[in-house]
């Protein structure tokens, strides 16, 4: 049942830990188990439930990946798609969640690789902008400018990096995980995290 | 040392040291160890305020969805409903859903999977997605249950359930109604009443 456990604690870091779990979903993981027999069967009911308690996690994830609220809507849009039409083959050897994780994933570096060619090397210092949904006017102005600075500086990494570090550091999943839903083996998912962390820790000094 | 390294002056791998949150042995008053973790630290304190950064919901993302999906919905194979010269017939998707909320609406019992087939192999092997032929048919029912009753009980409860709303509703016959336990649920009824043996679901 490992695979049930996406925020297992990643060992010798237990202060990153709460902080990930505390964004994780909560969601009954068995009550899943139930709903995903439904709804491979056919049951829409069963799945708009689905659909319901997972939206909210899986659309901060595309948004921290994508940095654009549109964009992360319709990649959540078509993962779920995807997923509603390939649920009869779904073998339920991971959890719902693991399963989406991997396909939301999958569609936000789809997006992300099609997208670095085309941007000029010189809007990389303005864009892209921080997501529209951290401008929220009733935010606490330090944490707030902190995610702004952070989320601007996660345009700095390769998609690759990106996915890797922000499936860890704010989904609180495995390496074993990050490495399934990335499409990586697991030495490369922490060569990644690594350099993302270098980069991201210089980047976050420069902004103090 | 990791695969994708750095060293710091004092000789210490950067990312096992990030990695493992502490200084290797002999290195715990190391200057550059500390300031490498505190730097870390840093990254780790702007992930923890955008954590807090309450988002805006998207709210008509799951009705998006749904539409979307349900301009495909599966509604399986039919099965024959009425008397042998009758021309009736439901989708086993919206049956299976009418069995299913039967069961639900006892108290500790959860349905998952459902299917309807033919209650003996039929003679002639059946297309995917052909109808049923006017046979006696077997209903098997996954449930959830809470330990508030013995699982023998819940079983023929359910059972009950499904042939009546079998009947009542959509005056469908069922030969067989086979439900299978297959979790435990933690909510409910605490008092522990049933042994919960495991057997005689069938």
């Amino acid at each position: 049942m490992s695979d049930e456990q996406p925020g297992a604690a990643p060992p010798g870091r237990p202060d990153a830990a709460p902080a990930a779990r505390a964004d994780a979903p909560a969601a009954p993981v068995r009550e899943d188990d139930l709903l995903v027999a439904r709804a491979s069967e056919g049951d829409d009911e069963a799945f708009e439930i689905l659909v319901r308690r997972h939206t909210p996690d899986l659309l901060r994830l595309a948004r921290r990946l994508l940095g654009s609220d549109a964009e992360a809507e319709d990649a959540v849009q078509d993962a779920y798609v995807s997923a509603w039409r390939r649920l009869p083959e779904f073998r339920r050897t991971a959890a719902f969640s693991t399963w989406m994780y991997r396909i939301v994933t999958n569609r936000c570096l789809n997006v992300l690789r099609a997208r670095r060619p085309t941007q000029p090397l010189e809007s990389m210092t303005v864009e892209p902008a921080a997501p529209e949904y951290l401008s929220s006017p009733a935010r606490a102005a330090e944490s707030a400018a902190s995610a702004e600075a952070l989320h601007r500086a996660l345009a700095g990494l390769t998609p690759e990096q990106r996915a890797c570090w922000v499936l860890r550091e704010f989904h609180g999943l495995t390496y074993d995980e990050i490495a399934a839903a990335v499409g990586i083996g697991e030495p490369a998912v922490r060569g990644r995290i690594f350099r993302a962390r270098r980069y991201l820790t210089e980047a976050m000094a420069t902004w103090r | 040392m990791a695969l994708d390294d750095e060293l710091l002056p004092c000789g210490a791998s950067l990312a096992d040291l990030w990695e493992d949150g502490a200084p290797a042995p002999g290195h715990e008053d190391c200057p550059y160890c500390r300031d490498s973790l505190a730097e870390l630290g840093r990254l780790d304190q702007a992930v923890h305020q955008a954590l807090a950064v309450r988002d805006l919901p998207a709210p008509d993302l799951a009705a998006r969805v749904m539409d979307l999906v349900r301009t495909e919905l599966r509604p399986g194979r039919l099965v024959p409903l009425g008397a042998a010269d009758a021309d009736d017939w439901i989708t086993e998707t919206a049956a299976t859903r009418l069995f299913r909320q039967a069961a639900d609406t006892l108290p500790g019992v959860a349905a998952g999977s459902c299917r309807i087939t033919a209650a003996r192999e039929p003679a002639r092997y059946l297309l995917p997605g052909a109808p049923l032929p006017r046979v006696p048919l077997r209903v098997r029912l996954e449930v959830a249950v809470d330990l508030s009753r013995t699982v023998p009980e819940v079983a023929a409860a359910v059972r009950e359930r499904v042939l009546d709303a079998a009947h009542a509703v959509i005056g469908l016959d069922i030969a067989e109604v086979d439900v299978s336990v297959v979790d435990l649920l933690d909510e409910g009824t605490d008092d522990g009443a049933g042994d919960g043996t495991g057997e005689g679901s069938g």
